[in-house]
């Protein structure tokens, strides 16, 4: 993986692209909720506005796209909709029951992980191909706060199992993994 | 003609036992899986595999370095990419690579099917 804020690294989504790239990771993330996890969709929409702090659920997975300031993706789900995704995506796959709670985490990593990198199908530059992170996994609720250089671009998945928050944070070189402000100017 | 072999390359467990079930069910043995690069260059080399499927993203290195560095290993190695990434560049670097195919993730099983048995037909003749 190549440093943060390499001149060298294209950007990938510009302020214009964000909306729409966020409205991709909803449609796709729909997708994958009810294909893989077997879960009727209520509603989807963008959280509209700016917004200055998004507060998070249960269980989060984010990763981070390559890109030259840095891109963060986070999907945040209510426990009671990751339960429900987890029966649905290991159907017919055998889980010993002290294996439940690491393996629900690697849903939430395989659900970032499908859904990003299908949504990064339209958003190309000729010849580049931009990295992905692997996901890591936050195990509680927290607030996350808007520092001032960046953006934060969100929407929800309603769920007759509860919510799905997706998350974008821009440019993401003021964060830490867990979302954290780590930098000043 | 005995079971072809499949080593399965992938960080998630879920995604291994979910492709193990469906290689099994299409008739593959599935001999190994790796969630790392070194893991996966290690069992390449104990098993032996008939063919390898192969994720980009590992925690260690890339899935492209892996195919490249078994393919320096053994030419003839057989890799089919399986991945999240759509992007039209990480599919020409995979097969620049040396990968014989790619298949997208969430994996149907009927492409699957189709795009291994055609890397066999294409490569191998019946053993």
């Amino acid at each position: 993986m190549k440093q943060d804020n390499d001149p060298n690294i294209p950007d990938l989504i510009t302020d214009t692209d964000l909306d729409r790239f966020v409205d991709q990771l909803l449609h796709r993330g729909k997708q994958f909720l009810e294909m893989e996890g077997k879960i009727s969709v209520m509603d989807v929409r963008p959280i509209q506005g700016q917004l200055d702090r998004m507060e998070l659920k249960d269980l989060t997975s984010i990763l981070t796209v390559e890109d030259r300031l840095k891109l963060i993706v986070a999907f945040s789900f209510d426990r009671s909709l990751m339960e429900a995704v987890f029966k649905g995506y290991t159907e017919g796959v055998s889980v010993a029951p002290e294996e439940q709670d690491i393996l629900m985490e690697e849903t939430a990593g395989d659900c970032i992980n499908i859904v990003v990198g299908n949504a990064l199908e339209d958003f190309q530059l000729p010849g580049y191909a931009f990295n992905v992170s692997t996901p890591i996994i936050i195990n509680e609720g927290k607030s996350i706060q808007r520092y001032k250089q960046s953006k934060l671009t969100a929407g929800e998945i309603r769920t007759e199992r509860g919510t799905m928050i997706v998350l974008c944070i821009t440019p993401g070189i003021y964060y830490k993994k867990t979302l954290e402000i780590e930098a000043s100017e | 003609m005995r079971d072809r072999t499949v080593l399965i390359v992938d960080d998630s467990q879920i995604t291994v036992r979910k492709l193990a079930q469906l290689l099994e069910d299409l008739g593959y043995k599935v001999v190994g899986f790796a969630q790392t690069g070194m893991v996966a260059l290690e069992r390449y080399r104990e098993l032996h595999p008939d063919l390898v499927t192969m994720d980009i993203t590992l925690p260690d290195m890339s899935g492209i370095d892996v195919v490249k560095q078994i393919l320096s290993e053994n030419p003839n190695a057989l890799i089919v990419m399986i991945t999240s990434h759509g992007q039209e560049q990480m599919v020409i670097d995979s097969i620049e690579a040396g990968a014989k195919g790619y298949v997208m993730k969430p994996v149907k099983p009927e492409i699957l099917k189709e795009t291994i048995e055609k890397v066999f037909a294409t490569y191998r003749s019946a053993s």
